[in-house]
């Protein structure tokens, strides 16, 4: 396992971290995760939005007017493919095996 | 963010995915809700097993009304405001069965206090202090959490 294992959707850390947040919730407002990653709302959209076409994130909409709220909830793709990431960046954390040595 | 960079720092991601995801839990566990909940239950389970003497029946149902009827008013009133929604099943029973269980066990201590100085008859209004002394004490621990939170490292 190795860098190839990772997820190219969670490599960024404003990625990974809004999935962290996202796996540990039902679902989490958007005003939410921009006080928690310290985004700005421009940043954290483009950010989602990377999640929301890979299917690891659903939005959903509710309110009207000032009360209009976004929510995020993450799908089980998502927590199945931050639980692989995590892994991935556990084994690379490992110390590789010694070399095989080549019998003479 | 600590690590804003998109080179990939193994251990600076698995620390920054723990300090998500606890400090996620903390803000689940601060909710206002389940802090109503807890006191609610153990109530009504007390009442009617710790308080199970003669005449205790009919005051154990007006106080289960009671604590459910405060525990669901406030738990509607706080609803909309929750930023973070508790998750389903298995992860959410963490976050609330401690609270049960140690509201219960308070609840349990203050019977055994006062069963233990001769008070060995129901009496309502002991068992609405209990109450009242459980959600005091569970609303200070909620208060210290919410301390701890605020010095809780930045994602």
């Amino acid at each position: 396992m190795g860098l190839e294992d990772l997820d190219q959707n969670l490599t960024a850390p404003k990625r990974l971290a809004a999935m962290g947040i996202l796996a540990a919730a039902k679902r989490v407002e958007f005003g939410y995760l921009r006080e928690q990653l310290e985004l700005t709302d421009s940043d954290l959209s483009k950010q989602l939005k990377v999640l929301l076409d890979a299917g690891y994130v659903t939005s959903k909409r509710t309110g009207k007017g000032p009360t209009r709220t976004s929510w995020f909830t993450a799908t089980a793709d998502g927590r199945r493919a931050l639980d692989r990431h995590a892994k991935a960046l556990q084994k690379l954390l490992q110390p590789a095996p010694p070399p095989a040595v080549l019998a003479t | 963010m600590e690590n804003t960079s998109n080179a990939v720092d193994p251990a600076a991601d698995l620390a920054m995915l723990d300090r998500a995801m606890s400090s996620v839990d903390l803000d689940q566990a601060l909710d206002f809700g389940p802090w109503w909940y807890a006191p609610m239950i153990s109530t009504m389970v007390a009442s009617v097993t710790l308080f199970s003497q003669p005449g205790a029946g009919d005051w154990s149902f007006v106080f289960a009304i009671v604590a459910i009827a405060t525990g669901t008013a406030v738990s509607v009133h706080d609803y909309r405001r929750r930023k973070v929604r508790l998750r389903p099943g298995v992860a959410s029973f963490k976050v609330l069965f401690p609270m049960v269980l140690g509201a219960f066990v308070l609840l349990a201590a203050w019977g055994t206090a006062v069963s233990s100085i001769g008070y060995d008859r129901f009496v309502p209004w002991y068992a609405m202090a209990g109450w009242a002394l459980t959600t005091g004490l569970l609303l200070g621990l909620r208060a210290v959490l919410g301390v701890k939170r605020q010095t809780m490292a930045k994602i």
